[in-house]
C-alpha cells in the first residue's frame, strides 16, 4: 500500500491528513469531487457526494480518473463498494442532456430512451415538458428550465445543461488594478482570481470564501470578466452601500452608472445593487418587485450571503437559468439544510479554501477564540431550574454575572477596538450602560448606524455594543476584540459570521480575539458547544477558561 | 446372475492400485470399514452411495452412464459398449469429433471410468457385442438416476403396465392409427400396442414423415418436453380424433398416442416419442468440454487487490465491533432459534451498519466459535476464545476465519430468505443450515481457480478474469450436473461472502483466494500480513473534540479510546467523538482524570488540545457531586454516638456496616437480618420501611458482577492470552493413506476365500448370504428381479415367535420396509416386513 495522505472511508468521506508532504496535491485533486466538510487542525475531512460528482463530471472529469486519485493518494484499501458507487453515480450524468435546438428552442435529448421515458413518466416533471419530438427528444418549456434541472436532479438523472448563456446588455466595466508595484495601488489577490476565474469556466456557481477575504473583489472581478449590466442582491441597505463604494473605488464604474433599489430608493441602472427584503415585499399576495430579477436583460446576477437566500428568491431563481448566477458566501451552511438546493439553482461551488490556509497566506487576520465560563449564582441557578422551557435559555444566556464578566475583559482590552453582541436588547442596554458605549440594535436609524459605525471605523470610538442587526455585512475594518454575551441558540452561521467581523486584516498583524461568555452547565453551555464545533472544524480551536482566570489570563 | 455378486466377484479381482483409486472416489464405501468384498459390492449398489457418486460425475460422464441405462437392459441380456452408445450422444458441432457420433475412444475411457467407479460391472463373455467391452449398470442405479433418465419419459410398455387406462388408450391409438392409414396394427391388449407403437416409432423413417405433417408449432412444443417427458396440459384426457381441423400441436400428438396422458392435467412424452424427436440422441449436445464465459470480464489487479484488502480490513474491523457490542450485551435468541430482527437492528445501529452484515458477521462469530450459545440465558455471548481472538494479529484473525468459513455447514447468504410460511431465516436460526456448504465452498473455490487458469492467456497483462455468478455456477454445474440447484442456490451467497473475506476482489480470484482454494492458508495469511499496515497505538486529537485514528488502532487502545469516546464514521479510520457524557462514562468505570489525560497524552501524536484538556479536568473535577451504591439496609439515627459504638463493636462486622454520614450506617445485610442481628446482641432498632429486600437483591446481582469481571481480568494479566484453539470440523469425507491401507488389507483377508472360490462360486450357495451386509441388499435386489419377470422365489421368513419357515411366494411390489407378496396356494396377498425376511431365492425353471 502506498502511503497517501488519503484515509477513504465506506461513509463517502475523506480524511485528509494536513501535515502529510503530499497534502496539498491530494487536496487540489480531490476538490474537484468531493465538498469540504470540516477543516479542523490535523485531519480535514471531505464528503464524496452525488452532486460533487456529478460537477466533476460536467467539468470533464470522468470516473477513471476519479477512482485514479482516490487509489494514488490513498493510504489504505479504498472500499469497493464505494468505487463501484462513484463509477455508478457519475455514468448517470450526461445521459440527459439539455440543448438548444434551431427549430425547437430548448429541447431535453438523451442518448439512453429507457432513461428519457423514466423521467418522463415522474408525474412532477411532466407539466415542465412540452411535446415530444421523437424517441430521444422532448421539447422543454424555456421558463422551466431550472425547475426541471432541479427535478432531474432529484430523481437521480441530472441533465448536462448545453444550452449556454444569454448574453445580457453589454457595459463596459474594468478593474482600477495597478500593475506594477505601487504602494497605494491594489490587486486582485491570488485565490481571489481563481475564484473569478473558476467562476466563468463553470458558468455559473458559489464562491466560498472567509468574512473579510475580500468576496466583494471577486464579484468585481467577475462583473469585469462579463462587462455587461449586472444585478446584485444584498442583504441590507448598509450592505448596499458598501458594495457600491467598494465597486465606484475598484472598478471604473461612476456613481451614475450605479444604482440602489431598496426600500428608500428605486434607481434601475446598468450595475444594480438590491436588497433580499425589498424584493421579497409581498403586497396583495404579489411581489411587485420581483419583476426586476427578470425584466431587465441582466447579464450577471450576484446573491451575496447566499446562505440567506430566502425562499421567493429561490423560486425566481429558478426562471432565470439562462443567465450567469454567482453566489458569494463565508458558510454554506444552511440551518434549514437546504444547502442542496442552493447548488442546484446557483450553481455548484467553484471555490471553497480552508479558512487557516488564507489566514496562513496573511490575507485575514489570525484570531484566537477564548470561551469564558462563568458560574451562575445560587439563586440564578435555582430559577433556571424553576423555569420553562421557552425562558430557561433566556435566563442562563442573561445572566447578571456575565456584566461582570464583560466588564473585566474590557478592562483588560482597554485601547482596542471592542465590540460586544449579544441577542438580547434588555442586556445589551445594562451592558452599554455598564461600559458606557452606544448600542446598536433594530430600532436604531440607518443615519445613526452610519455615523456610529463611521466613528468606530476611524477610532474615535472605542467600545460599541451591537445587536444581530451587526450579524452580516458591514465593515468593522479595525475591530480586533469581540465578546459574544449570548446568540440565537445554536446558530453555527451566526457564530461564523460574528468571528468574520474581526477576520479582516489588522494594521499591525495583530490577532483578534474572540470571547464568548457562557453560563456554565446550562443550555447556554450546549448552544455554545454547537456553535463552536463549526468554528472548531474551520480549524480555530477555542480555548477554554474559567471566569475568576479571565481578567488574569 | 446379480449384478452385486458380479461386482464382487470383479472387486475382489482388482488390483490393489484400482482398489484404491476406487475408495478414493467413494469414500463413503469403507466409512464404517467393510469386511469383504461382497459386502463393499453391496455397499456401492446402496442408493444413498451411488447418489454420492453420481454427484462426483461430470455432465459428459453422465450422459454416457445415462445412454447406458437406456441402452443396457440385464434382464433382456443386452449389454451397452462404445459402438451402442455412440449414435446415443451427439458432440457440439463445433466440437473437433466427427460431427454426428461421438469418437469411440473417447466413450471407451468414459466407460472405462464409470467401471472403475462401480457404476457398471462388464456384461458376461458372450452377450452383447464381443468386440470391446460391454457394461452392465449395478444393482439400483436405474432407481437412483430417476423415472426419467436424460430427461426421456418412461417406455410404451411400462406406461402401459402402470395404468389400465393407458393400456386401453394406446390400443385405442393403434386402431386410430391403423384406420387412418399409417403403417401400424391394431392391437387388443395394451403390451401389444406398446410393442406395435414402439416398433412403428423405431422406424427411421416414420419420425420425418410423421414432422412434416404435423401443425407448426410442434417442434416448438417437444423441444419443451427436454429437460422433462412430463408436462401440465388442461384436459389432458380428452381424445381428439386424427385428422380433426385446426389440431392444436397437443391435440395432434395426443390423438396419435405420441403424448399418453398421466392424470386429467399431465402428460407424458414416451421414450421413443423423446428419442425420435432428439434424432435418436440420447445427449443432443454431449458437452465434452466446460462451458467457459464467452467474454470473461477483465478485473485489473490494482483494483482487484484494493477491493480484496479493504474487504478484509472491514470484515475484521465490524467483526471487532460486533464482539465489543456482544461483551456489553449478549444476543438475545427467539424461542423458535435464530437471533430476532428487533436485536439484529439494534446490533445494526450499534455497528452503523445494515441487518444483512450483521447476519453475516453473527454467523462467522458464531462459525469461528468466538460467540457461544449460552444455553441457560439462551444467548450468545462471547467466550474466552474471542479475546484470545483480539490478541492475535490481524492476518491470523483472518485466517482463523477463513478456515472456520470454509468448515461452516451454514450458509449465511440464506439469512433473511424469505421462507414459505411467511417471514424469514434468522440469523444462527436452523433454516440457514445447510451441511452441503462446506463441500460446495471447496468446489466453488477450486472452480473459481480453474476458470482463472482458462481465462489467463487470453486477458490483458495485469488483470484477471471476474466470471459472474451464472458463469461460475454453470462451469461447477457442468462438473456436477447432480448438484446444480444446489449450485443455483448456494453459489451467489458464497461469492459474496468470498468477496467479503477477500478471497475475491471485485469478482476475480485473489492471490489470498488461490492460496486459500489450493489448501494453503497459512502462506495466504502470510501475504495479508505484509500486505495489512501494521496497528497504531497513536491518535490524532483535534480541537473539535475528536480523535481520529489514521489506521488500524492496537485493539487495546481502541478499546479503551472507545470508552472515552463515541466512535463515528465507518471505514478504516476510527473518528471518535468526546463528550461530557463520554468522559462520565470512563469516569464511572474507574478511570481518573489524571489517568485519561495522561493516557491521551501517551497516544495522542499531537499535543492534547486546551478544550478538551478542559473537558476531561472539568468533567472529573465534578463527578461524583452524586453517588450511588448498593446497599442492603440502613441504620438512620440522631444518637450519633449510638451509631458510632455500633460502628466500633466487633461483633457487627457480619452486618458490613459503613458509615455514610453522621448519622447513616449502611449495611449489607437485609432490613430483617440487621434487625434481628442487632436485636440479638442487645441493640434496639426498629423497622423504618418495608422495602429492604428489593435493594438487597438489587445488591447481589451488582457485587456478582463486579467480582466477575475482576476475575476475569486477573486472569488475562497472569497468563497472558492463551492460542486459540477452533473446533474445526475435518473433512469426514477425506480419507488418509492409513485408512486406506487398513481397508485394503482387511478386504483382502476376510476375502480370500471368496476370490478363491471365484464368483460363480459366491453365486453357487446363494442360500447363505454373503456377509452381514451383502445379505439384505442381495435378498431385495433377488425380490426386484423376481417382481420384474413376475418369477416366485422361495423366502425364508421369521414368523412373531421367532422360528423360520421358508415359502415359495410370488413378491408384487417392494417398498417402504415391506414386500407385498402373493401366497399361490392360498390364493391370498400379504405384506411381509423386510426384517423378517432371512433370505430370497428365485425358483429356478419353474
Amino acid at each position: 500500500m502506498s502511503n497517501g495522505p488519503l484515509i477513504v472511508q465506506s461513509d463517502k468521506t475523506i480524511l485528509l491528513e494536513v501535515d502529510h508532504e503530499q497534502a496539498t496535491e491530494a487536496r487540489h485533486a480531490i476538490a474537484a469531487f468531493a465538498e469540504l466538510e470540516r477543516a479542523p487542525e490535523h485531519m480535514h475531512s471531505y464528503r464524496i457526494t452525488p452532486l460533487g460528482l456529478w460537477n466533476a463530471r460536467a467539468a470533464g472529469l470522468d470516473a477513471e480518473q476519479v477512482l485514479d486519485t482516490l487509489l494514488r493518494y490513498s493510504r489504505f484499501p479504498v472500499p469497493h463498494a464505494l468505487l463501484v458507487d462513484i463509477e455508478e453515480t457519475m455514468s448517470r450524468y450526461g445521459r440527459l442532456r439539455l440543448e438548444k435546438d434551431p427549430q425547437h428552442g430548448l429541447v431535453l435529448r438523451t442518448s439512453d430512451y429507457p432513461v428519457l421515458e423514466e423521467v418522463m413518466h415522474a408525474k412532477k416533471v411532466k407539466p415542465l415538458l412540452g411535446p415530444r419530438i421523437d424517441a430521444e427528444t422532448t421539447v422543454v418549456h424555456s421558463a422551466q428550465r431550472g425547475a426541471l434541472k432541479q427535478l432531474l436532479l432529484k430523481l437521480g438523472w441530472p441533465a448536462e445543461d448545453l444550452a449556454g448563456y444569454v448574453d445580457g446588455t453589454p457595459h463596459p466595466i474594468a478593474l482600477t488594478e495597478s500593475s506594477g508595484k505601487d504602494p497605494a495601488g491594489w490587486q486582485l489577490r491570488p485565490y481571489q482570481k481563481v475564484a473569478a476565474e473558476n467562476f466563468w469556466a463553470g458558468g455559473s456557481g458559489v464562491v466560498v470564501l472567509p468574512c473579510g477575504a475580500g468576496k466583494t473583489l471577486v464579484g468585481a472581478a467577475a462583473m469585469a470578466t462579463s462587462s455587461t449590466t449586472t444585478l446584485i442582491l444584498v442583504t441590507n441597505t448598509v450592505s448596499a452601500r458598501q458594495w457600491k463604494d467598494e465597486l465606484l473605488r475598484r472598478t471604473t464604474l461612476t456613481a451614475g452608472e450605479v444604482g440602489e433599489y431598496s426600500g428608500a430608493l428605486k434607481e434601475v441602472r446598468p450595475v444594480t445593487i438590491a436588497t433580499y427584503q425589498v424584493l421579497t415585499m409581498r403586497r396583495g399576495g404579489l411581489y411587485p418587485h420581483l419583476e426586476l430579477l427578470n425584466g431587465h436583460d441582466w447579464g450577471l446576477i450576484i446573491y451575496d450571503e447566499v446562505h440567506l437566500l430566502p425562499a421567493p428568491i429561490f423560486r425566481m431563481t429558478a426562471d432565470l437559468q439562462a443567465r450567469r448566477r454567482l453566489g458569494l458566501t463565508a458558510t454554506l451552511v444552511r440551518e434549514d439544510g437546504r444547502e442542496g438546493e442552493v447548488f442546484s439553482l446557483i450553481g455548484p461551488k467553484r471555490y471553497d479554501a480552508p479558512w487557516k490556509d488564507i489566514e496562513a497566506q496573511g490575507y485575514i487576520a489570525p484570531a484566537d477564540c477564548v470561551e469564558v465560563r462563568v458560574d451562575l449564582p445560587r439563586d440564578e441557578r435555582v430559577a433556571y431550574a424553576m423555569a420553562d422551557d421557552a425562558d430557561k435559555y433566556r435566563l442562563c444566556a442573561a445572566s447578571e454575572t456575565k456584566s461582570a464578566v464583560v466588564e473585566q475583559l474590557a478592562a483588560r482590552h482597554a485601547g482596542e477596538q471592542l465590540l460586544v453582541i449579544g441577542q438580547y436588547i434588555d442586556q445589551l442596554d445594562e451592558l452599554a450602560a455598564r461600559l458606557q458605549a452606544p448600542v446598536i440594535k433594530g430600532d436604531t436609524s440607518v443615519r445613526e448606524r452610519q455615523r456610529l459605525f463611521g466613528e468606530f471605523r476611524s477610532g474615535a470610538l472605542q467600545t460599541l455594543v451591537v445587536s444581530k442587526v451587526a450579524n452580516f455585512s458591514i465593515d468593522l475594518p479595525e475591530a480586533s476584540v469581540a465578546i459574544q454575551v449570548s446568540g440565537s441558540f445554536g446558530s453555527r452561521q451566526e457564530e461564523a459570521q460574528r468571528l468574520g467581523r474581526l477576520l479582516r486584516p489588522k494594521a499591525d498583524g495583530r490577532a483578534a480575539r474572540f470571547y464568548t461568555v457562557v453560563a456554565r452547565d446550562t443550555l447556554d453551555q450546549d448552544y455554545a458547544a454547537k456553535r463552536q464545533r463549526f468554528l472548531a472544524e474551520q480549524g480555530y480551536a477555542y480555548t477554554i477558561l474559567d471566569a475568576k482566570d479571565a481578567g488574569k489570563a | 446372475m446379480s449384478s452385486i455378486r458380479a461386482l464382487a466377484g470383479e472387486l475382489a479381482a482388482r488390483t490393489d492400485r484400482q482398489l484404491r483409486a476406487l475408495l478414493g472416489a467413494r469414500p463413503d464405501l469403507c466409512h464404517p470399514p467393510v469386511p469383504d468384498f461382497p459386502a463393499l459390492a453391496a455397499r456401492a449398489c446402496t442408493r444413498i452411495s451411488l447418489q454420492r457418486a453420481l454427484e462426483n460425475l461430470s455432465r459428459p460422464r453422465l450422459d454416457v452412464l445415462e445412454a447406458v441405462v437406456l441402452s443396457a437392459d440385464a434382464d433382456a441380456g443386452t449389454a451397452a459398449d462404445a459402438a451402442v452408445l455412440a449414435p446415443l450422444l451427439r458432440p457440439a458441432p463445433d466440437a473437433a469429433q466427427a460431427v454426428g457420433t461421438a469418437g469411440l475412444e473417447e466413450l471407451e475411457e468414459h466407460l472405462a471410468g464409470l467401471h472403475a467407479l462401480a457404476l457398471l460391472v462388464r456384461a458376461p463373455q458372450g452377450s452383447g457385442a464381443a468386440r470391446s467391452a460391454a457394461y452392465l449398470p449395478v444393482a439400483n442405479l436405474e432407481e437412483v438416476l430417476g423415472p426419467y433418465p436424460a430427461g426421456l419419459g418412461r417406455p410404451y410398455h411400462v406406461l402401459a403396465a402402470a395404468n389400465p387406462d393407458t393400456a386401453a388408450r394406446l390400443a385405442a391409438a393403434t386402431e386410430a392409427l391403423h384406420q387412418a392409414g399409417y403403417p401400424v396394427a391394431p392391437a387388443a391388449g395394451g403390451a401389444d400396442a406398446a410393442a406395435e407403437l414402439e416398433r412403428w416409432l423405431a422406424d427411421g423413417r416414420t419420425w420425418p414423415a410423421l414432422l412434416a405433417e404435423a401443425p407448426e408449432a410442434t417442434a416448438g412444443l417437444l423441444q419443451r418436453f427436454r429437460h422433462s417427458p412430463v408436462g401440465a396440459v388442461p384436459r389432458a384426457g380428452r381424445m381428439p380424433r386424427i385428422g380433426g381441423r385446426d389440431a392444436t400441436p397437443v391435440d395432434w400428438l395426443l390423438a396419435r398416442g405420441l403424448l399418453v396422458p398421466l392424470d386429467a392435467a399431465h402428460v407424458e412424452l414416451p421414450r421413443s416419442v423423446g428419442l425420435a424427436a432428439r434424432q435418436g440422441a440420447v445427449a443432443d449436445p454431449w458437452l465434452t468440454a466446460p462451458p467457459l464465459p464467452a467474454a470473461p470480464k477483465a478485473v485489473r489487479h490494482a483494483i482487484r487487490d484494493n477491493a480484496a484488502l479493504s474487504a478484509v480490513a472491514e470484515t475484521l474491523r465490524l467483526l471487532a465491533q460486533l464482539l465489543a457490542q456482544v461483551r456489553l450485551a449478549p444476543v438475545a435468541t427467539l424461542r423458535a432459534g435464530g437471533v430476532g430482527v428487533r436485536e439484529a437492528r439494534r446490533l445494526a445501529e450499534a455497528l452503523r451498519t445494515d441487518t444483512d452484515d450483521v447476519g453475516w458477521l453473527l454467523e462467522l462469530a458464531a462459525g469461528a466459535g468466538l460467540i457461544r450459545l449460552d444455553v441457560d440465558t439462551s444467548r450468545w455471548a462471547a467466550g474466552p476464545e474471542a479475546d484470545a481472538f483480539e490478541a492475535q494479529p490481524r492476518h491470523l484473525q483472518w485466517q482463523l476465519l477463513v478456515t472456520a468459513w470454509l468448515a461452516l455447514d451454514r450458509a449465511p447468504a440464506l439469512v433473511g430468505e424469505e421462507l414459505p410460511a411467511g417471514g424469514s431465516i434468522n440469523p444462527l436460526a436452523a433454516g440457514a443450515s445447510r451441511p452441503d456448504a462446506p463441500a460446495v465452498r471447496r468446489r466453488l473455490l477450486a472452480a473459481l481457480a480453474q476458470l482463472q487458469e482458462a481465462a489467463g492467456t487470453g486477458l490483458p497483462e495485469g488483470t484477471s478474469a471476474a466470471p459472474s455468478a451464472a458463469e461460475t455456477a454453470a462451469f461447477l454445474t457442468w462438473h456436477q450436473p447432480r448438484l446444480q440447484r444446489r449450485f443455483d442456490r448456494l453459489v451467489p451467497g458464497i461469492l459474496a461472502e468470498a468477496a467479503r473475506l477477500g478471497l475475491t476482489g471485485s469478482g476475480a480470484l485473489t492471490d489470498l483466494g488461490a492460496a486459500v482454494a489450493a489448501g494453503r492458508a497459512e502462506e495466504a495469511a502470510a501475504v495479508l500480513e505484509r500486505e495489512l499496515p501494521a496497528p497504531l497505538t497513536h491518535f490524532v486529537l483535534q480541537a473539535d473534540l475528536t480523535a481520529v485514528a489514521p489506521g488500524y488502532l492496537e485493539p487495546e487502545v481502541a478499546r479503551e479510546l472507545a470508552l472515552l469516546s463515541d466512535a463515528e464514521g465507518h471505514g478504516p479510520a476510527a473518528v471518535y467523538r468526546f463528550s461530557a457524557a463520554s468522559i462520565r462514562r470512563a469516569l464511572d468505570s474507574g478511570r481518573d482524570g489524571a489517568g485519561i489525560l495522561a493516557f491521551l497524552g501517551r497516544h495522542a501524536a499531537t499535543e492534547v488540545p486546551q478544550p478538551l484538556r478542559y473537558l476531561v479536568e472539568d468533567t472529573a473535577a465534578r463527578h461524583g457531586t452524586v453517588r450511588a451504591g448498593a446497599a442492603g439496609s440502613y441504620l438512620r439515627s440522631d444518637d450519633e454516638p449510638a451509631l458510632e459504638q455500633l460502628l466500633a463493636d466487633p461483633r457487627t462486622a457480619v452486618l458490613g456496616l459503613r458509615q455514610l454520614a453522621p448519622t447513616v450506617l449502611v449495611s449489607t445485610a437485609g432490613t430483617r437480618e440487621l434487625l434481628q442481628t442487632l436485636r440479638g446482641l442487645g441493640y434496639a432498632a426498629a423497622p423504618e420501611l418495608p422495602e429492604g429486600a428489593g435493594a438487597a437483591a438489587g445488591a447481589g446481582a451488582s457485587g456478582a458482577a463486579l467480582s466477575g469481571t475482576a476475575l476475569s481480568a486477573g486472569a488475562g494479566a497472569g497468563t497472558g492470552p492463551a492460542p486459540p484453539s477452533f473446533a474445526v470440523r475435518m473433512n469426514p469425507w477425506e480419507l488418509t493413506e492409513e485408512d486406506l491401507d487398513r481397508q485394503l488389507a482387511r478386504l483382502r483377508s476376510s476375502a480370500a476365500p471368496g476370490t478363491a472360490a471365484g464368483p460363480a462360486g459366491a453365486g453357487a450357495d446363494g442360500t447363505q448370504p454373503d456377509g452381514t451386509e451383502a445379505g439384505p441388499l442381495l435378498g431385495l435386489e433377488t425380490l426386484r428381479t423376481a417382481i420384474r419377470l413376475k418369477r416366485p422365489v422361495r423366502i425364508g421368513i421369521v414368523d412373531p415367535g421367532g422360528d423360520e419357515r421358508r415359502e415359495v411366494l410370488l413378491p408384487l411390489s417392494v417398498g417402504g420396509g415391506r414386500v407385498r407378496v402373493y401366497d399361490p396356494e392360498r390364493e391370498t396377498e400379504r405384506v411381509v416386513p423386510i426384517h423378517r425376511v432371512m433370505d430370497v431365492e428365485l425358483v429356478e425353471g419353474n
